[in-house]
């Protein structure tokens, strides 16, 4: 029987899942339309529940629109509210100018809950080396803490992360929506992700990517990979049975949805998710 | 319960992978828990009588795993399929489950003054259309008009979901003969929203494969938060009561 059916047949997945790309807050930009009540917070919670998703690291849709402080100050209620389900990241806004990029990551670099930041490079909000992702990474570094940086085609290419990389080898640089959205990107990316000790890629987005997730393990590593949904922005359950249907062990399974993220919190000053 | 995928297309090429032939969907439906396929050739695309043929020949070969889906050019007619014009006879004879046409890759304007020769034969059969092209909003515009021109045939259309929730939700409620697949639905909740209102009914399993592994498609029904029936609708009832050699 394969694990499809058994899913079917009501078994749980039996793993431990923590979601690392998620958004809080109704989204209906760009044709995107769902009822803004599955955006409510525990409305979204129960119903991750219910699917097997026991927490999420995430940044509101205030960040898409450049409104920096607002998405932090709501991630800073979700987070306080919901302990142990919504953790957060610290959404950087360059184009808000590099000293409010100073005080955002003053007032929630030490902020309980708060686990690393979320960056919106390419057409969102300018090039990777901008001062204040340039600072924003240099603190990165400093705290050891994790960098989820969206990227989209290619945007930001390849040379702008590895120009960041370059400068800083350790950075903890989690390289979202598996490089960019298709196979074509996740090879380009896929370097990038050997050779620096610290990069990940993340899995979200991939309803145009015609690689599994096993081939992504293999291209990059299992230890390498981290699960993400990009909820509530899209279906999370689209990601969920990408990995838990792949033919991939149930270790690898288990480092993927959870363990990779939860060691590359290890060392960091910021807040940590509990093992 | 059974999981029929009613949207697979042999030997189409995907980055980086080769393409697919029976034996390699044969592997990953029995990875997945896939039970059947229907399926068009690629080479129909190119070829429609050469592709068909190829495609009912796997069909014939692979012992009720595989069915037929037959790609109708408008300006082939029943010449798409053997040697006659006649697109009904043709469609009698090789009864396929249903058909899958490309109105933009042939640019023909999916209108019924282009495609009536087409459609009345599949409205005549009561057979389900895929539609498994890019969904834009041409399509949309249209497809009313064409729905409610050949009430007796099915039109599924592949690949609709995500920034299409509320196009989808017009056409279910206002249509009684547009159908969506499932694989694309990343709207968020955009299955359990379909069904609270009605629709899983008119809801199918079909993956487009090889486009994109049959997984993340298996994900969104799989752990729907919505009743087993409504499941079980989705996955092969609904194709049960709707593919033509069934009825």
């Amino acid at each position: 029987m394969s694990i499809v059916k058994d899913v079917l047949g009501g078994e749980p997945l039996g793993y431990r899942i923590i979601d690392a790309h998620t958004h809080l807050g109704t989204y209906q930009m760009y044709g995107w339309f769902s009822k803004p009540e599955y955006a409510d917070l525990p409305e979204m919670l129960a119903y991750n529940g219910k699917i097997g998703i026991d927490a999420i690291v995430t940044a509101p849709h205030d960040i898409v629109q450049g409104r920096m402080e607002e998405a932090n100050r709501a991630c800073l209620e979700a987070v306080t509210a919901f302990p142990g389900k919504i953790y957060g990241y610290i959404s950087i806004v360059p184009s808000r100018g590099l000293d409010a990029v100073k005080k955002e990551i003053a007032a929630y670099g030490g902020q309980k809950g708060f686990v690393g930041m979320k960056f919106l490079p390419g057409f969102y909000h300018g090039p990777l080396q901008s001062p204040g992702y340039e600072y924003a990474m240099d603190a990165a570094l400093e705290l050891n803490c994790p960098v989820l940086c969206h990227v989209w085609g290619n945007g930001p290419s390849v040379f702008e992360l590895e120009t960041a990389l370059k400068k800083r080898q350790d950075l903890k640089l989690i390289i979202a929506h598996q490089g960019g959205g298709s196979a074509q990107c996740t090879y380009e990316c896929a370097d990038l992700v050997k050779s620096y000790p610290n990069v990940r890629m993340e899995l979200c987005g991939s309803l145009e990517n015609s690689l599994g997730v096993e081939e992504i393990v293999d291209l990059v590593g299992e230890d390498r990979v981290i699960f993400g949904t990009d909820a509530v922005n899209l279906d999370p359950k689209f990601e969920l049975g990408r990995v838990a249907f792949a033919p991939l062990t149930d270790k690898v399974k288990e480092k993927i949805f959870a363990l990779n993220y939860l060691e590359l919190l290890k060392g960091s000053e910021m807040s940590r998710i509990e093992r | 319960m059974r999981i029929i995928d009613v949207n697979a297309v042999i030997g189409k090429i995907v980055f980086p992978h080769e393409p697919p032939t029976a034996e390699k969907l044969l592997r990953d439906m029995d990875q997945y828990g896939i039970d059947r396929s229907v399926i068009s050739h690629e080479l129909a695309k190119m070829d429609h009588k050469r592709g068909n043929a190829a495609a009912a020949a796997i069909c014939q070969n692979d012992a009720g795993r595989f069915g037929l889906c037959a790609r109708i050019d408008p300006g082939l007619s029943g010449r798409s399929l053997g040697e006659s014009e006649d697109l009904l006879t043709e469609l009698e004879r090789s009864a396929p489950e249903c058909i899958v046409i490309g109105p933009t890759e042939q640019k023909v304007p999916f209108t019924p003054f282009y495609w009536d020769g087409v459609l009345s034969a599949a409205d005549r059969l009561g057979m389900p259309v895929l539609l498994d092209e890019a969904c834009e909003p041409p399509l949309f515009r249209e497809l009313p008009e064409i729905a409610a021109g050949y009430p007796h045939a099915k039109f599924i259309v592949c690949g609709a979901g995500l920034t299409h929730h509320r196009v989808i939700l017009s056409l279910l409620e206002q249509t009684g003969n547009v159908y969506f697949t499932t694989a694309k639905m990343l709207d968020n909740r955009q299955i359990e929203d379909i069904c609270t209102r009605g629709g899983a009914g008119r809801l199918l399993f079909g993956t487009g494969y090889p486009d994109i592994p049959q997984s993340g498609p298996l994900g969104l029904v799989a752990f729907a938060d919505i009743g087993n029936a409504d499941k079980e609708r989705i996955l092969s009832r609904n194709w049960e009561a709707i593919g033509y050699v069934n009825r």
